[in-house]
C-alpha cells in the first residue's frame, strides 16, 4: 500500500477521503474552528508518523477518529479549550446554516434553523465530555455502538448506556425550546 | 446502519434526528490545501512544537550596580505589567468570507490565522466586492462589514483608564454590536459628515455620496457634528444625514436593516455572551 511508503500520490488520496470526517469531528467537539484546525494538524501529523502500521486491509476510519478523539481530549484537558471555545461562535463557518437550507425559504425561516441548529450544538456542548463523544460518534459519524466501543475505549454497554444518558440529557435540555 | 441498532422512543427519536441535521462544517480551502500539501510532502513532520533550549541562568544581581538598576526595573515591570493588563482584548476575525485589504495587505478572509496576525486597533479595512466579514473585540464590539466598506477599526481600549474607543467609516456599510464587557466604555464612530456616539447598543451605519444613514435597533446614538446640536436616534428608528450637516426625518427601520441587525445581534449573542 502506497500509504505506508508514504508514497506522495497514495498520501494525497488517503488524505482527500478522511479530511472531511477527521474535520467534522474535530469542530464538533471542540465548537471552534481554530482549535479545530490545530486538532486536524496534530492528527495528520500522527497518522504521518504511523503511516507504516496502517493496516490495508482495514478501513482507516475507526482508527483516524480514535486519533481524533484522543487529541480533542487531551484539549479538553488543557484550560485554553473553554476560553477559545467562549469566544467563537458556529457562525464563523461562512455558509455554515446556508448549506441546508432550501432557497426557497425566507431570511426568517432561515434564522429559525440556524437558531435550532445553534440550540442543538450548545445542548451537546453542555453535556459532560464522554456523552458527547459517544452521540456525536454515533448520530453525526454514523458509526455503530461497537466501533465506538474501541474507539472510546470503554465497553459495548458502557457505550449504550453512554448513548441513552445523552439522549436523555438532550431530551431534557431541549424540552422548553424544542422538543 | 447503527441506528437500527436502537429501540428509542419517539422523544430520543426527536433528539437523534435533531443531531443527525446538523449541518457538515467545511474547512477553509486555504488551510485544507496548506495542510495536504505539507501532508503529502512529509513538511507536517517539521511543524511539532520544538523544545526550547534555556540559556543557564546568570547571577545578575552579584553586581553592584544591581543595587540602582533593580528598583528602576522593578518599576519599568510593574508598568509594564499595568499596560498589559490594562489592555483590552485584541481584534479577530470570527466569520469572513472573499478578501479585503487589510492596512494595504490583501488578504482572504477565510484565512483566520492571516488576518489576525494583520489586525490591530486601528487598522484599516477595505472590504472587496462580494466579501463580508465579522470583526470581533471579544466581549466589547461585534462589527459586521460588508462589501465595499472602508473602515478604521477602533483602537483596543483599556480596561481601567483610556477607556474610549474611536473608529472611522469612509464608506460602505458597517453593523456594530456592543457587548456585555462594553458598559462603561464608549465608542465613536466617525464619518465624513458626522460623529456617533455610542454607550451600548445595535445600529448600522452606511455611508455614500449622498450622505450617512444611521440605523438603530435597541439602545441609543447620538449623532454630533449637526447643525443644532447633538441629536438622537433610539431603538428602532433610521435618519439620514446629508453632506451638508442637514438631517432627514427619523423613521421606522425598514424591514431588511431590522433583520440583518437582528441577526448580527444573535451571533453577538452568542459569540460574546448576553
Amino acid at each position: 500500500m502506497g500509504v505506508q511508503r508514504r508514497d506522495p500520490e497514495a498520501l494525497g488520496l488517503f488524505f482527500e477521503r478522511t479530511f472531511d470526517s477527521v474535520f467534522g469531528l474535530a469542530f464538533r467537539l471542540t465548537s471552534n474552528r481554530a482549535t479545530a484546525e490545530d486538532v486536524v494538524q496534530e492528527v495528520f501529523l500522527k497518522i504521518h508518523r504511523a503511516a507504516d502500521r496502517i493496516d490495508p486491509d482495514r478501513s482507516p476510519i475507526p482508527w483516524i477518529l480514535t486519533i481524533t478523539t484522543n487529541v480533542c481530549r487531551d484539549r479538553f484537558r488543557s484550560g485554553g479549550h473553554r476560553m477559545a471555545k467562549s469566544s467563537v461562535s458556529l457562525d464563523e463557518e461562512p455558509d455554515f446554516g446556508a448549506s441546508l437550507i432550501p432557497d426557497t425559504r425566507t431570511p426568517e425561516q432561515d434564522l429559525l434553523t440556524k437558531e435550532r441548529q445553534v440550540l442543538v450544538q450548545e445542548a451537546i456542548e453542555r453535556l459532560p465530555d464522554p456523552l458527547q463523544e459517544v452521540v456525536l460518534l454515533h448520530d453525526y459519524q454514523g458509526l455503530g455502538h461497537q466501533e465506538i466501543a474501541e474507539i472510546v475505549g470503554a465497553s459495548y454497554a458502557a457505550v449504550r448506556k453512554r448513548y441513552s444518558r445523552a439522549l436523555a440529557a438532550l431530551g431534557e435540555d431541549l424540552e422548553d425550546t424544542l422538543l | 446502519m447503527s441506528h437500527q441498532e436502537e429501540q428509542l422512543s419517539p422523544r430520543e427519536r426527536k433528539v437523534r434526528d435533531l443531531i443527525t441535521e446538523l449541518p457538515r462544517p467545511t474547512a477553509s480551502a486555504t488551510f485544507r490545501a496548506r495542510l495536504k500539501e505539507d501532508f503529502v510532502s512529509g513538511a507536517i513532520l517539521q511543524k511539532e512544537p520544538r523544545t526550547r533550549r534555556v540559556s543557564p541562568r546568570r547571577a545578575w544581581y552579584r553586581h553592584a550596580w544591581a543595587g540602582v538598576a533593580a528598583p528602576l526595573a522593578a518599576a519599568a515591570v510593574l508598568l509594564l505589567l499595568f499596560n498589559v493588563l490594562n489592555r483590552g482584548p485584541a481584534w479577530s476575525v470570527v466569520e469572513g468570507e472573499g478578501t479585503a485589504t487589510i492596512d494595504g495587505v490583501e488578504v482572504s478572509l477565510d484565512d483566520t490565522g492571516a488576518v489576525n496576525d494583520l489586525l490591530h486597533g486601528g487598522v484599516e479595512v477595505a472590504m472587496a466586492p462580494g466579501s463580508r466579514a465579522c470583526f470581533l473585540q471579544e466581549g466589547h464590539v461585534l462589527a459586521e462589514l460588508k462589501e465595499g466598506a472602508r473602515v478604521r477599526l477602533p483602537n483596543v481600549p483599556g480596561r481601567w483608564i483610556n477607556r474610549d474607543m474611536r473608529g472611522r467609516v469612509e464608506g460602505g456599510a458597517a453593523h456594530w454590536v456592543t457587548g456585555p464587557r462594553f458598559p462603561g466604555h464608549r465608542l465613536t464612530v466617525e464619518t465624513r459628515d458626522l460623529r456617533l456616539v455610542v454607550s451600548g447598543t445595535t445600529f448600522t451605519v452606511m455611508t455614500n455620496a449622498e450622505g450617512t444613514s444611521v440605523c438603530c435597533l435597541e439602545g441609543n446614538v447620538k449623532i454630533e457634528g449637526l447643525h443644532g446640536g447633538p441629536n438622537v436616534v433610539t431603538s428602532g428608528e433610521r435618519t439620514t444625514i446629508l453632506p451638508n450637516g442637514e438631517k432627514s426625518e427619523i423613521e421606522p427601520l425598514h424591514e431588511g436593516e431590522r433583520l440583518e441587525l437582528a441577526q448580527l445581534k444573535l451571533m453577538a449573542d452568542r459569540v460574546m455572551g448576553d
